[in-house]
């Protein structure tokens, strides 16, 4: 469904990634896993289009679209969670829902009600500012938001950062469910066993490159995964 | 689609737009250079500029633009060349190859390039006439020696430019003593003279041997004819530049830091020689029109600029009011002179007036900036815009104060008379302008190695600290508004000097003088030059300066004096996008300038201050 | 004494509709856009045309006068939005495309002004020149001891009617949904779909269509040329800051305080020159009080 070969992105002078390639297939759950500065916000930055790659090229259901302006993107069915959420906090709850379904014509009303019935905390603060809600609703709202232009892709970066451990749990099952109702998921966690219990498969950046990849169960048991990636966090 | 595979060469969407914009450009240009009209028939105008031979020039230029664009664009992006060429090359290295590997036939049209081009230059260096540029009027030119002059230059540069990439592609066909330094920085030097030699508009007795003799002030003297030198010593610095860009990039290739200072340091004290010996010396050889223009239209200006360089150069901010503070300085001398209708307790001399209206002007500048800097430094733009407004509503309408819009009384003199030292200049008499200007010298150099020294000093570290991140900056400890309010006070009071200094020049003060348009002059000057590079600042003003001068009598197209800001807001807007660090860049500045532009650092004082935005 | 609070009242109302080009522009890019005068100039000078073009004598019936009015209305604020729209496309643009600092728009706003201000001057001559009113001089009503002109009403429901316009746009439309969108979160916006560009070209259409129609009141109360924009943007400004820039309701509040604040003390000083004076004392003191503003900022807050 989506392809990535040898991708290089540079900010100015630095370069971010040196040639990354990896592939996600339709109804995977795949997580990127790595450390701080590894490049995993800026590959999933450059699926959405905020960065062309220098050279490289990234395919989407077969189509070329290294070059597409990232504001067509969400009509193109790929949909992405920012770091950090960044939701519109001076547009009320329903406002930021109406925003996710911006390049949409038809009538919405029935993805806002699923989005309502996924998350029914976020149903009784519609009329709330963004900016007053909590981090974990404000993740939610994010994810809603995302859900709402139906993508085919999803893309979520550090859906957990910040959050309580009850909500987490919470977040990952909904991303479970949003994979059931047929939507691939490409997931980048810090909270790395979390991660790799939920997807099929893993692939593991370091310093802007993928420097391996396996099925999810197999880089759970990974030494080089369980040491730095696990050391603190498995149970 | 495989990454391999060479692109193939087609034009898109945005070489048509590239290309579109360029001509645009070139019709804009006609009009913008054509008659001036009337709003009786509004279109009349552009009708005569677009309709006639004028236009042909500027359309031509518009298209020559579009294809160096376009072509510099694709090159760049790398789709005009096999993959198995180095990623990325510049405009220049490509050219220069493309020079080099010339065949003869190329040779020959490039010859005839050269030649129109040529004609060209002569056209645009002559009078303006209606009807300018059209082609029967360019080749007219071919009856003018001058032609030929350029024709010879632009081969010249052209067959430079080719040996050069011939000895780099090691060709070997330059012999060696063409390659060291001073054989290179004399060639350069030659060069500028040369080109001084075309750019001369006193024709008919170039071919005689009187026309190169020395003669004061004559018109004639191509070696008496500031421009000649001007070009010269410009052709010389390049040629210094290159030669010593190249050694420091050896030396620092070498990890020679200390050195790579001493090499740098070294040349600057020598090029700082070179300049002061021009400033004192060139003056003498100019004709009595440019010993006057030195002064008020291009050493004042100089002087303005140095200060308002200290705002939007080192701290960064944004002033739209300095001409106020000149206003002050030229009012508070008036003042004291007792020019103004009302009279002071006792009398000065402006020499003495000077520390008054520093402190003025800077206490006006400390009580503006206070308030303001404390917010958003955009509040300081306009804060400062809406100042300048005010002191000339003020002075021209206080007529009891200021005498109005009419002016105010004669102004005093500046004199000295102690034993041994005797002096006394007056605006109205003849024959001082350069005695002026070698008094705007005098406070000149003594304010260059203050601000100098003032700019590598904690002072100057902090502003520079307060550019690039003001939150961090604070977080070490600087307090971004004390420094910006001094930064505001001191170009506050070196306006205010300027505005005493000019006054005195010009016996009376008219509030005209004062006008918005000063202050955005004199930021183009800092603009241009380079914002926070002293050295740029100097060069910067000194040409556009020289330029506003010498095209009211020279000019190539219709221009008026009130153009002239037509052509500065043109200026302004096209160094910000194409070259915002300026044409001299100081090192640090052009560097915070592209690590902004990456998302490191902000490169100026104009966001929310560390306190937070309304603070 | 009511004469000069009506006076500042119907100044005021040119003075919000110029205020709104900032606070648009202002909520969407942070940025004072300097060359907003010379979108109220172009307004006039387009008014001006128009008029001058299809106004042909002093005593044309009522239908065609509505219809004249209407027509300028247009030509200026289609002028107004054209040219500020260029103003983006060149001075802004290409700068945002490099993610340039802050000071460089403003020197290039700055120099966008200048350029388009002197451009006007030389194409269409420096000296002052008062288009024809299709809107009659002769009616007056007296309202509470003041003499209030059509002009002035006519003024007051274009005012209202705009405003009403905008607010709509903005909070109501699509459109403004996404003005809204960038003006919170350029990058967000753009992951929504929102095309950062278009959307700020809009906003600018927005505010200069305003601009533009100031433009042709100005020039008709009083004369159009090369620099008419000048005074009535620097107090526009004033007035935005005043309401609270970036705040819409703000701009439309703060040019009728500001109007009324002016003109107040004129009728104690007795000398209409002190206008700026008196507009950049206010400008000043507002910062050092309330610099956010009567009504706070943001663009984002329904307004
Ligand atoms: N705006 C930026 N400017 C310059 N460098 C950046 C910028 N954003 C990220 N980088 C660099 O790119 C690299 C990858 O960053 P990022 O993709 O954010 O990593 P991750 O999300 O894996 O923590 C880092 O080394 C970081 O320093
Ligand atoms: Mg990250």
């Amino acid at each position: 469904m989506l392809k990535v070969e040898s991708a290089v992105v540079r900010y100015g002078q630095i370069t971010a990634l040196h040639g990354v390639s990896f592939e996600v297939d339709q109804g995977e759950i795949v997580t990127l896993l790595g450390a701080n500065g590894a490049g995993k916000t800026t590959t999933l930055r450059m699926l959405s289009g905020l960065h062309t790659p220098a050279s490289g090229v990234i395919s989407f259901e077969g189509r070329d679209i290294t070059k597409v302006p990232a504001h067509q993107f969400a009509n193109m069915g790929i949909s992405h969670v920012p770091e950090g959420r960044r939701i519109f906090s001076v547009m009320s709850v329903e406002e930021n829902l109406d925003m996710g379904a911006f390049g949409r014509k038809d009538n919405y009303d029935d993805d806002m009600e699923r989005v309502y019935t996924m998350f029914p905390l976020l149903k009784d603060r519609r009329k709330q500012l963004g900016g007053n809600l909590s981090g974990g609703e404000q993740q939610m709202l994010a994810i809603g938001r995302a859900l709402m232009s139906r993508p085919r892709l999803l893309l979520l970066d550090e859906p957990s950062m910040g959050l309580a451990p009850m909500i987490i749990d919470q977040i990952f099952r909904i991303i479970g469910e949003i994979r059931e109702s047929g939507t691939t998921v490409l997931v980048v966690e810090q909270n790395a066993a979390q991660a790799l219990r939920l997807a099929d498969r893993g692939y593991v950046m370091e310093n802007g490159r993928i420097a391996f990849t396996d099925e999810a169960s197999a880089l759970l048991d990974d030494p080089r995964v369980r040491a730095v990636y696990l050391g603190e966090t498995i149970d | 689609m495989s990454v391999d595979e060479p692109r193939r060469t087609h034009f898109n969407k945005e070489d048509v737009r590239l290309a579109a914009t360029c001509v645009a450009s070139g019709l804009l240009l006609a009009v913008m250079t054509g008659p001036a009209g009337n709003p009786e028939s509004p279109l009349e105008a552009a009708r005569l500029s677009l309709f006639t031979g004028h236009v042909w020039g500027f359309l031509l230029f518009g298209i020559v633009v579009a294809v160096i664009s376009v072509f510099r664009r694709k090159v760049r992006n790398g789709e005009w060349q096999s993959s198995r060429a180095v990623p990325r090359r510049s405009m220049k290295a490509y050219f220069g190859d493309f020079l080099a590997s010339m065949s003869t036939s190329w040779w020959v049209a490039f010859f005839a390039l050269a030649v129109l081009l040529a004609l060209a230059i002569a056209d645009f260096t002559g009078p303006y006439v209606p009807g300018k540029l059209s082609f029967v009027q360019l080749f007219t030119q071919l009856h003018d020696t001058r032609t030929y002059g350029y024709i010879g230059f632009l081969w010249w540069i052209i067959n430079s430019i080719r040996l050069r990439r011939s000895v780099h592609a090691r060709h070997g066909v330059l012999p060696g003593f063409m390659k060291t330094p001073v054989f290179r920085i004399l060639a350069s030097a030659f060069g500028g003279f040369i080109f001084a030699f075309c750019a001369d508009p006193w024709l008919p007795e170039r071919f005689s041997f009187s026309y190169f003799k020395f003669g004061g002030g004559s018109t004639t003297a191509f070696l008496s004819h500031l421009p000649t030198w001007l070009w010269t010593a410009c052709g010389l610095l390049l040629g210094v530049r290159a030669v010593l860009g190249e050694r420091n990039k050896t030396v620092h290739a070498n990890r020679l830091r200390a050195r790579q200072f001493a090499v740098s340091s070294n040349t600057s004290i020598a090029l700082y020689g070179i300049g002061l010996f021009a400033a004192f010396e060139a003056p003498k050889f100019l004709s009595p029109f440019w010993q006057e223009a030195i002064f008020q239209q291009i050493g004042i200006f100089c002087f303005l600029a140095i200060g308002l360089n200290i705002v939007v150069g080192f701290a960064g901010l944004l002033d739209l009011g300095y001409v106020a503070f000149y206003a002050i300085g030229a009012y508070v001398n008036a003042y004291f002179s007792g020019a103004l209708p009302i009279q002071p307790p006792f009398i000065l001399n402006p020499f003495l007036s000077i520390p008054v209206a520093i402190l003025v002007a800077m206490t006006a500048g400390v009580l503006l900036g206070l308030p303001t800097l404390r917010l958003r430094g955009d509040y300081l733009a306009i804060v400062t815009l809406g100042f300048g407004e005010i002191v000339y509503v003020l002075a021209n309408n206080l007529q009891n104060l200021t005498g109005g819009a009419g002016g105010s009384g004669v102004i005093g003199n500046f004199s000295i008379n102690v034993p041994l030292v005797h002096l006394s200049l007056n605006g109205q008499a003849l024959g001082q302008d350069l005695d002026f200007y070698y008094l705007l010298l005098a406070f000149m150099i003594p304010i260059l190695i203050l601000f100098t020294s003032l700019n590598n000093s904690k002072v100057g570290r902090s502003w520079a600290a307060i550019r690039e991140d003001e939150v961090a900056a604070a977080s070490l400890g600087i307090n971004g508004l004390k420094y910006k309010v001094m930064a505001f006070a001191i170009g506050a009071s070196t306006s205010g000097v300027a505005g005493v200094l000019s006054s005195v020049k010009q016996g009376i003060l008219f509030p005209s003088n004062f006008a918005l348009q000063v202050s955005i002059t004199v930021l183009v000057l800092v603009i241009f030059g380079g914002m926070g590079s002293i050295t740029g600042v100097l060069i910067g003003s000194a040409v556009i300066g020289w330029l506003l001068q010498f095209l009211l009598f020279h000019s190539f197209i219709d221009y008026q004096d009130a153009d002239k800001y037509m052509y500065i807001g043109a200026l302004l807007i096209l160094t910000m996008i194409f070259r915002p660090q300026g044409i001299w860049p100081a090192k640090r500045r052009a560097r915070e300038f592209h690590d902004a532009e990456i998302g490191l650092g902000t490169a100026d004082a104009v966001g929310e201050p560390a306190e937070g935005p309304l603070a | 004494m009511s004469s000069y609070i009506a006076a500042g009242l119907f100044a005021g109302l040119i003075y919000s509709m110029v205020a709104l080009g900032y606070t648009l522009v202002y909520g969407v890019l942070r940025l004072i856009n300097f060359a907003h005068s010379e979108v109220l100039m172009s307004g006039g000078f387009a008014g001006y045309f128009f008029l001058h073009y299809f106004m042909k004598s002093n005593n044309e019936p009522t239908g065609t006068r509505v219809l004249l009015l209407i027509g300028a209305l247009v030509a200026s604020g289609a002028a107004g939005a054209v040219v500020a729209m260029l103003v983006e496309r060149f001075a802004y643009r290409p700068l945002r495309r490099r993610n340039a600092p802050k000071l460089t728009y403003l020197i290039s706003a700055i120099g966008a002004s200048y350029f388009l201000l002197n451009f006007a001057g030389k194409e269409f001559g420096r000296n002052p020149i008062s288009p024809p009113s299709p809107i009659s001089a002769t009616l007056q009503w007296n309202i509470l001891g003041t003499q209030v002109s059509l002009f002035d009403v006519v003024l007051l429901i274009v005012t209202l009617v705009l405003f009403f316009g905008v607010n709509v746009l903005v909070n109501k439309s699509k459109v403004g949904r996404s003005i809204r969108a960038v003006a919170q979160d350029q990058e967000t916006a753009t992951l929504m779909g929102v095309n950062v560009n278009s959307t700020i070209a809009a906003t600018f259409a927005i505010g200069g269509f305003m601009g533009g129609i100031a433009g042709l009141f100005v020039g008709m109360s009083s004369v159009v040329d090369y620099n008419m924009g000048f005074t009535p943007a620097l107090l526009a400004f004033t007035a935005a800051v005043l309401g609270g820039i970036g705040n819409i309701r703000g701009a439309m509040v703060g040019g009728v305080v500001l109007g009324i604040c002016m003109y107040v003390p004129i009728y104690w000083i007795g000398q209409p020159y002190y206008e700026p004076v008196i507009g950049f004392s206010i400008l000043v003191l507002v910062l050092l009080v309330k610099p956010t503003g009567l009504f706070g900022e943001s663009l984002g807050r329904s307004a």
